[in-house]
């Protein structure tokens, strides 16, 4: 090892400028590796430590008191593994709630700060505990996807009366403060409390908290006690009435799903750029082997063995990337508050991540084992390589073979025949080259994809995602009201279309399954159908594909729903996709929900108008025709807008740092190259320029030699990541429920960034080659 | 026409060898007459191969004028020089500088395209040099590592002559190749010099001088001594001696 140490230093010493550029490449690679492991391995667990920290309830039922029983409580209480249980009262009703700008439709609980309990208590993060009549906290997630601030007024709707409060500050909730869950837990003062129960006694809700010996089994209480209370059992105005519950492992899976797709990608792009790396680094490695093979043919003569020098190289190689690696753990941490932040705005949770010894070291024992093995590949030659051979292979005269492109007989600009000539005899290098940069430019176009979609134009996205997205919907408080309130929604002027469309809950082999009820799909215009066609038959079912997985079924098989004690059997005609209801759904025609619920009656109203510009108007008129009749009346894009702005976020800056991280790595690719390739061709250089060519000149011939590889691997990858987008974003999004997408891709903005890419690579080249200039014709002769 | 292509006025050229100064040429002023076979001779480190570089635009002088044809060239930044160079100079050096990545007429139609569009008309009078220098087009498709030194330096000489220059820069251009290659490539340099080819070599070996009919010998930056001969015509005793007798009464 001592003797190898001095081979080393020299090396290290020699190689400054790409050393530091081989540590640039280590520090990305491990930057993006850390923080995609520490999300995948940590961000769930942070989640639970938190949840458990705060004495987070492993069940919650929140009920109308109205239809609450002593009953429901005995079930619950004596439930197998419940270890603890509490009960409180509180406020809960579906309102529209000030969010982002706009507004969402969801679930309120008001709950009474004076109150006392003992799973997840009122814990305040920002602001001050509600005071007076007026004051209200909100969950975390109000400000960090909501954009709301303390002081801020916030107005609810119970029963066609407006409430307004002032926000006094922000809370942390773990079962209900994130976005998907759709019920949002808040805290009034105790004369808020008190005056709000007066004005809306029919909104006061029993809420039943349970903690279980086995946190998991908070999911079987869950849906045993939806099939006892509410399959099996039939409480009258169980259809209008506010009911709600969940379990923990639910919510968690909520809460962490934003975390889990932005650490696959994250790990995903930190895959890609380690590959880059180990290209770079058996580039570097063959190119040090070129330019010293003389020296290690002087070394081996005078008695240093193979070994000797294959571990020189191994050492050299593996400590340029282990301080790369370091750096970019150590920055990992550093970057880890902005990517909480980001996800913060779906997550609604404070993720402070310590230092975390297992995921640092597995960051940088999968990194450096990569690192050595490809230095491993790379120079096991070395040892084999005769001294003499060594020494003469520097003056080697079969080191070019064939002449591509002959001057005298190929037409084209000189600069672009000389730079094609040189490519052709490196052709190697070409091809790294252009594998780092097509897979770069996969990745540039998959991240423009991603913003077009998600951050900037997400109507495919929200269809995709919601189902089915109409311009208004109406929600009728009493079923027997909707014909009436249906007939003259269409009649009215610009209506396009108008359609029952329903969401209930139903139990498919004990899962419960969002059941989309519509009087005539041949009216709807969401993007759920994916294979097969929608029901038409009373006894027909479309269902989702996550649930058709998981119950093992496909188009032409029959499924049984369970009603009480009753079986209703569907064949299965189609399948359909959606996010909601954890992606578990289905969707038939009312007479085919009246074989499982005889009495049931549609309550909503999807309308299509001829322009969707004037739905705010249409929304008025057709409230002040109704007012109370209507439970909600909601604007649908204004409402996607506000959910998806949350999506739209993260997938925004997501994009953004994955397109600079691209960036970065052309220009880093590209720096390496043309560098190694200026310093490799200075003697050709100082000819040439001896022969009358000027600096332009050669700089464009050097630019050139790279720009149509890289020209060509941005169009390659970018038409990749064109094509492969919607497959990726499946493979993404297949756990939430998304089978199949087609997203749009977006091919102008992809063209225009590609284009982008070349250019800003063709002015780097010049930057680059700059250096030329300071190679003259007459250096030549006088070193 | 200017019977001088070449003058220099006080022409300086000083380097920086760690903290001193060397004066490597000193006021120097001097011409180089059109057509003629000027050779440059003196010791090592006398300043002939800086001297040669300067005239030739390679290298800019430390102070003084070059003027070229009636056109200052010593203020010239490098890419004029450049441009300078590819109009006006042929080079042929001591280590013959071919590039090897390319083949012989690659080398050759590099420097032809520079100043001609005329892809054709470039490579048929490469055809025809390589002819004259007795290479054959198996020759001259090779690349310079499958060359012999003597058969690389004529292809040089070709891609010096491919341009027609108004002169010929020659830095020791037999210095590296045997004494049968190197007369071969003398005898090039002297058919040129016949055909009225401004010629200036810079060398240090006899044989090499005598093709000249010029010779300024440099001493400590500045020229102290020249001789002038009538042009080469083949191997002379008498011009020999001559020549060996100006060398000696320079110290040589």
């Amino acid at each position: 090892m001592r003797n190898i140490l001095p081979i080393v230093s020299a090396n290290l010493r020699k190689g400054k400028s790409q050393a530091l550029s081989l540590i640039a490449f280590a520090i990305i690679a491990a930057l993006l590796l850390n923080i995609g492991l520490l999300l995948m391995l940590n961000f769930g667990h942070s989640f639970e430590k938190h949840a458990e920290e705060l004495n987070t309830p492993h069940y919650v039922l929140i009920q109308e008191k109205r239809l609450y029983t002593q009953e429901q409580f005995d079930y619950i209480n004596n439930y197998p593994g419940v270890i603890e249980t509490e009960t409180e009262n509180a406020l809960g009703f579906i309102t529209s709630i000030p969010f982002n700008n706009g507004e969402i439709m969801g679930g309120i609980i008001c709950l009474n700060t004076s109150n006392p309990r003992n799973m997840n208590d009122f814990e305040l993060i920002e602001g001050a505990a509600p005071q007076g009549e007026k004051g209200i906290c909100l969950p975390y997630l109000f400000k960090v996807g909501g954009g709301l601030k303390v002081g801020d007024d916030f107005i609810l709707n119970c029963s066609g009366s407006e409430y307004t409060f002032i926000i006094s500050g922000f809370t942390e909730e773990i079962m209900f403060g994130s976005p998907n869950n759709g019920v949002y837990q808040t805290y009034i003062s105790q004369a808020g409390y008190d005056a709000f129960l007066e004005q809306e006694p029919a909104a006061e809700c029993v809420i039943v908290r349970v903690r279980m010996a086995n946190l998991e089994d908070g999911d079987k209480l869950l849906l045993d006690s939806i099939k006892k209370f509410y399959f099996e059992a039939d409480i009258e105005g169980a259809d209008s009435a506010f009911i709600t519950s969940i379990s923990w492992s639910l919510v968690k899976s909520v809460r962490t799903m934003m975390s889990g797709i932005t650490s696959t990608i994250m790990i995903i792009f930190a895959v890609l750029i380690v590959i880059i790396s180990l290209l770079v680094v058996r580039f570097r490695i063959s190119n040090s082997i070129e330019e010293s093979v003389m020296n290690i043919g002087s070394l081996k003569s005078v008695g240093y063995t193979g070994t000797q020098l294959l571990w020189a190289t191994i050492l050299q190689f593996c400590s340029i990337s282990a301080i790369g690696i370091l750096a970019g753990i150590g920055l990992s941490y550093a970057a880890l508050p902005f990517i909480s932040s980001i996800l913060e705005a779906q997550t609604a949770l404070i993720w402070r991540q310590p230092f975390d010894i297992t995921t640092s070291l597995i960051t940088f024992g999968v990194i450096l084992i990569a690192v050595l093995f490809v230095t491993l590949l790379s120079t096991m030659h070395i040892r084999k390589l005769h001294p003499l051979t060594a020494l003469r292979q520097g003056f080697s005269a079969n080191k070019y073979k064939r002449n591509h492109f002959e001057l005298a007989n190929s037409k084209g600009p000189q600069a672009l025949l000389l730079a094609t000539k040189s490519a052709m005899q490196n052709m190697g290098q070409m091809l790294m080259t252009f594998i780092i940069v097509a897979i770069a430019g996969f990745a540039a176009a998959s991240a423009v994809s991603i913003y077009d979609n998600i951050g900037n134009r997400p109507e495919t996205f929200a269809k995709l995602i919601a189902g089915e997205v109409p311009d208004a919907a109406f929600f009728v408080r009493d079923a027997n009201d909707t014909p009436y309130i249906r007939e003259y929604i269409e009649n009215q002027n610009g209506v396009r279309k108008v359609f029952y469309y329903n969401n209930l809950t139903i139990m498919i082999n004990d899962t419960l399954v969002g059941n989309y009820v519509c009087d005539d799909f041949s009216q709807v215009e969401g993007t759920m159908l994916y294979g097969g066609r929608y029901p038409q038959d009373e006894n027909e079912i479309v269902i989702s594909g996550k649930l058709a997985q998981m119950q093992n079924k496909g188009v032409g098989d029959s499924i049984e729903i369970a009603q009480g004690s009753s079986q209703t059997t569907f064949v299965v005609v189609g399948l359909i996709q959606t996010m909601n209801d954890n992606g578990y759904a289905c969707s038939m025609t009312e007479a085919g929900m009246r074989r499982i619920q005889s009495d049931y009656l549609p309550r909503g109203i999807y309308v299509y108008l001829y322009d969707s510009a004037k739905t705010v108007e249409h929304l008025e008129i057709v409230k002040n025709e109704f007012g109370t009749k209507l439970e909600s009346s909601i604007n649908l894009w204004e409402l996607m807008d506000a959910q998806l702005s949350v999506y739209g976020s993260i997938f925004r800056m997501v994009a953004i740092a994955i397109f600079m991280v691209t960036m970065l790595v052309i220009m880093m690719t590209l720096y390496l190259m043309m560098k190694t390739a200026i310093l490799r061709q200075r003697r050709e250089i100082g000819i040439q320029k001896a022969m009358g060519f000027t600096t332009g000149q050669l700089m464009n011939q050097f630019a050139m030699l790279f720009i149509p590889v890289i020209a060509l691997g941005v169009v390659v990858g970018g038409l990749v990541g064109i094509l492969g987008f919607n497959s990726i974003f499946v493979a993404l999004v297949s756990g939430m429920g998304i089978m199949t997408a087609s997203l749009p891709a977006p091919i102008f903005f992809t063209i225009a960034i590609c284009g982008s890419l070349i250019l800003v690579s063709y002015a780097f080249a010049m930057l680059i080659a700059w250096r030329i200039r300071k190679i003259s014709a007459y250096a030549l002769v006088s070193e | 026409m200017d019977s001088n292509i070449i003058s220099t006025h006080k022409l300086c050229k000083t380097f920086l060898v760690g903290d001193i100064k060397q004066h490597v040429l000193r006021d120097l002023d001097m011409e180089i007459r059109r057509g003629d076979f000027t050779v440059i001779m003196g010791a090592s480190g006398a300043g002939k191969s800086t001297l040669l570089y300067a005239l030739s635009g390679m290298d800019a002088p430390s102070s003084g004028d070059i003027v070229f044809d009636g056109e200052t060239i010593s203020k010239k930044n490098s890419d004029q020089l450049a441009l300078f160079r590819r109009k006006n100079c042929g080079f042929v050096f001591q280590q013959i500088y071919l590039c090897d990545n390319m083949s012989l007429m690659d080398n050759v139609m590099v420097s032809g395209l520079l100043v001609s569009k005329n892809r054709k008309q470039v490579a048929a009078k490469a055809a025809t040099l390589f002819k004259q220098v007795g290479l054959t087009d198996v020759d001259f498709r090779k690349f310079p590592a499958q060359l012999s030194g003597g058969e690389a330096q004529r292809g040089a000489i070709v891609r010096a002559l491919i341009n027609s220059p108004a002169i010929l820069f020659a830095d020791e251009p037999t210095g590296a190749l045997s004494s049968a290659f190197g007369e071969a490539v003398l005898d090039l340099l002297s058919k040129a010099s016949e055909g009225g080819q401004s010629v200036v070599m810079v060398t240090h070996d006899l044989k090499s001088a005598i093709r000249g009919n010029r010779i300024l010998y440099l001493k400590d930056g500045v020229v102290c001594g020249e001789y002038a001969m009538e042009k080469y015509k083949g191997e002379d005793d008498t011009r020999r001696e001559t020549l060996r007798k100006f060398l000696a009464e320079m110290e040589w």
